[in-house]
């Protein structure tokens, strides 16, 4: 791996893991309640007393955004961790075992993403009803398939390679060879997808929250303060810019981590060969 | 070169076609109106369905026999002159000159036959008036009331009487063909509503050609929209946007009191609020002052009665209030009183073994209500009272259906001059909007009285008594009396706001070249 590729994806890991880390620890030290409202305060200027200003109900802006960081970032995470496992064990079984569980997965994934995928979370999230967790189940249930596909074809890729039949040879079981040969050998595409779908995801989340099917009143999520937010555009322009700062932010550092670890492991695949 | 001159030959002739259609709209005088859902928002075009007619009232498409002044004081509008004969009958001389936009005389009976349809379509009509028969004889309407109805000529101008021709045929997108002076060229439910002026207007020709009116449930896109010329007037503007247009030269701001509401309504069938102690502590948890001063940028007034202090019966002077002040503490103390404590400490209060989690639904396009159920729930959370906040776009359903909770409703409570309005749509059981059981025999006595009472000073008596009454259930809390505010561009002329709501396109609205 060239130094300097190195050097970046070092860089950028560190600054996604102490803004992970930062969202996990802040709750703990938000200067004021996120929740509290007060009428006599409310629509303030960014001040020394609130950072980023009060909102329309005289919530601190700062203190939403911090609380908020934890239910942004690590819906994401977990969407794609989920998705990432999920996606890649329906993608290998597919792919190796073939026939027709082959052909009714591939089915399955024609048919997801015969939808335009962001329609399609709204519908599912619609028709679950609006809150957290069935925002994450509706963004499960678009982002699966790409993990799947990717791996199915990885798979196929893999299967005719030698040392397969060798360990087939060997009297190797199916799930031996799903878990022990095949995946550690196509980990490295997944990874890169994974990575870079965790900025996408924040935002997707951000945008159901926005339009009302993600989290609800009154979670400080980010995508929801900027729905609240947008009445005052113009009256209190902190208000939706704080959150939108923050999200902008957040999605720039892992779509560039993710880069990143394109860039790495592409390069280890290039040395391998 | 031949290629670039074809472009110029082109792009000019297009040009020229575009200013051509600018130029003739420019020769027809055009309104465009914005406002949200709660003002703008008819599902049809059918005076008979649901709320539709007031609806239509507003986009001038429909009219009554009577019709509001300022002063909540009915005026004859297709009605000439009228006489109370007697006790229960009244004998009404219409006006000769009226046509439907359809062309079609209005005569007494068709006045009469509309008005059974509504009857027939509408569970509210039979509340709203108590005609036990009519009788028409060319253009005079004897109309005979089943028990002594001294408010009827009030209870005319309820848009739900709207005059409309039930004989032809009601179009399933256009609707029904009115008198009003501007009629429905297209329509699409909740969403626009495109009108030309109505050729056989009755009183006047109306200045506008054409008029568009347009739901915009973004606040801030309905403000921009305003803004940047894509529309000429805001109906009912939401209170937040004041601050942008108050001292805008281009724009002219008009607000008025009217007799709306927002209350809460408790949910009597809901065991924790079969409690009166508990739906105290949630009256008094609102910050009433707040709301008024915050959210309604004072274009409201607090309210700790039932009915806005602007009227004879309102206010809370001489009444006896178990909410008096915005009081934290006092809410907490009820609910202890009340046996509710933490006893998992989860921060959530229980009583034998329930959590005390209340199910509130409000208007999805109320940013007014959607702000107060933000600051009831944070402040509920600090007494370990929890709220589940639900918003719908059309709330009737949810509410007929019983599945509530705690409503935030937003209700005009005398649009009509008429003191029992609200009362009998809303207090006695059985009635229309009666959605939480509440059942006070003494109130529904009053309510009963009130409806035959002549004498002003015994109508105002009753209502107090009655009022006295609900405060005591504490069934719901009235928290806020609102002001309408519209706002237009500064072109617009002839406009005029109308406390009751019912009125806003009007044949003598114009703009200016």
């Amino acid at each position: 791996m060239k130094s300097n590729v190195k050097r970046k994806l070092m860089l950028r890991a560190v600054i996604a893991g102490l803004l992970l880390l930062g969202a996990f620890v802040s709750r703990g030290m938000l200067p004021y309640d996120p929740f509290k409202t007060d009428m006599r305060g409310a629509s303030q200027m960014p001040s020394s007393a609130h950072w980023f200003g009060t909102d329309n109900l005289g919530r601190d802006v700062l203190s939403r955004v911090l609380h908020g960081s934890q239910t942004s970032l690590y819906t994401a995470v977990c969407i794609v961790i989920i998705v990432f496992v999920l996606g890649t064990i329906i993608g290998i079984m597919s792919g190796y075992l073939g026939g027709m569980v082959d052909v009714v997965i591939m089915k399955i994934i024609t048919i997801f993403q015969a939808f335009p995928s962001f329609i399609l979370a709204v519908a599912v999230a619609g028709m679950l009803g609006a809150g957290i967790v069935n925002g994450m189940i509706s963004l499960c249930a678009v982002y699966w398939t790409t993990y799947a596909r990717l791996a199915r074809s990885l798979v196929q890729q893999i299967k005719g390679e030698t040392y397969i039949k060798a360990a087939r040879l060997c009297g190797a079981s199916k799930w031996q060879i799903m878990l022990r040969y095949i995946m550690p050998n196509m980990i490295a595409p997944l990874v890169v997808t994974a990575a870079l779908d965790v900025g996408s995801v924040i935002l997707s989340m951000a945008g159901l929250s926005f339009l009302g099917l993600g989290a609800q009143r009154p979670t400080a999520e980010w995508g929801m303060m900027m729905s609240e937010a947008r009445n005052y555009l113009q009256t209190a322009p902190w208000i939706i810019l704080f959150p939108g700062m923050a999200l902008f932010i957040s999605v720039i550092i892992f779509n560039l981590l993710g880069d990143s670890v394109r860039d790495a492991l592409d390069a280890r695949t290039e040395g391998n060969d | 070169m031949k290629r670039k001159a074809a472009a110029i030959v082109i792009s000019m002739a297009m040009m020229a076609g575009l200013s051509a259609s600018v130029f003739a709209a420019d020769g027809e005088k055009h309104l465009t109106a914005g406002a949200t859902t709660g003002f703008f928002g008819a599902e049809s075009l059918d005076p008979g369905y649901n709320w539709d007619s007031w609806i239509m009232s507003i986009y001038g498409i429909s009219e009554n026999l009577f019709r509001l002044n300022n002063n909540f004081e009915a005026e004859p509008w297709l009605c000439e002159s009228y006489e109370n004969t007697d006790e229960l009958t009244w004998v009404l001389q219409l006006r000769d000159d009226v046509l439907f936009s359809n062309g079609n005389k209005m005569t007494a009976e068709s006045v009469k036959k509309c008005f059974e349809r509504t009857g027939a379509e509408n569970a509210r009509m039979a509340e709203t008036v108590f005609i036990e028969s009519m009788e028409a004889d060319g253009q005079t309407l004897t109309i005979k009331t089943s028990k002594p109805e001294p408010t009827l000529i009030n209870d005319l101008c309820d848009p739900l009487m709207a005059v409309y021709d039930s004989e032809s045929e009601i179009d399933p997108e256009l609707g029904a063909s009115c008198t009003g002076p501007f009629v429905a060229t297209s329509f699409e439910a909740m969403a626009e509503v495109q009108m030309k002026k109505n050729e056989n207007y009755w009183g006047g020709e109306p200045k506008l050609d054409t008029v568009d009116l347009k739901i915009v449930d973004d606040q801030d896109a309905l403000n921009m929209a305003l803004q940047n010329g894509e529309i000429d007037l805001i109906a009912q503007l939401p209170a937040a946007g004041t601050t942008l247009f108050k001292d805008d030269e281009n724009f002219v701001m008009d607000s008025v009191t009217s007799t709306r509401t927002n209350f809460l309504m408790y949910n009597l069938n809901t065991p924790a609020l079969q409690d009166v102690n508990v739906r105290n502590a949630i009256s008094m948890s609102i910050d009433r002052e707040g709301y008024a001063d915050v959210v309604f940028n004072g274009y409201a007034e607090a309210s700790y009665g039932v009915f806005a202090s602007a009227l004879p019966y309102g206010g809370t002077d001489g009444f006896e209030l178990a909410v008096s002040e915005f009081d934290p503490e006092g809410a907490a103390a009820l609910l202890a009183e009340a046996g509710y404590e933490d006893t998992d400490s989860d921060g959530i209060l229980d009583k034998d073994g329930e959590k005390l989690s209340l199910n509130f639904v409000t208007y999805s396009y109320n940013t007014q209500l959607l702000q107060f159920a933000d600051m009831l729930q944070a402040q509920l959370s600090e007494i370990g009272v929890d709220l589940q906040i639900q918003t719908y776009d059309v709330l009737d359903e949810t509410m007929e259906s019983g599945a509530f909770d705690i409503a935030a409703l937003s209700y005009a409570m005398a649009p009509t001059g008429n003191e029992g309005y609200f009362p009998n749509m809303v207090f006695v059981p059985g009635a229309s909007n009666n959605y939480n059981g509440y059942d006070n025999a003494k109130v529904t006595e009053d309510v009963e009285k009130l409806s035959t009472t002549y004498d002003k000073e015994e109508r105002i008596a009753l209502m107090r008594d009655m009022e006295q009454e609900i405060l005591n259930d504490g069934a719901y809390a009235f928290f806020v009396n609102q002001q309408l505010i519209c706002v237009y561009n500064k072109k617009v002329t002839g406009f005029e706001i109308n406390p009751t709501e019912y009125y806003l396109i009007t044949n003598t609205i114009d703009v200016a070249e």
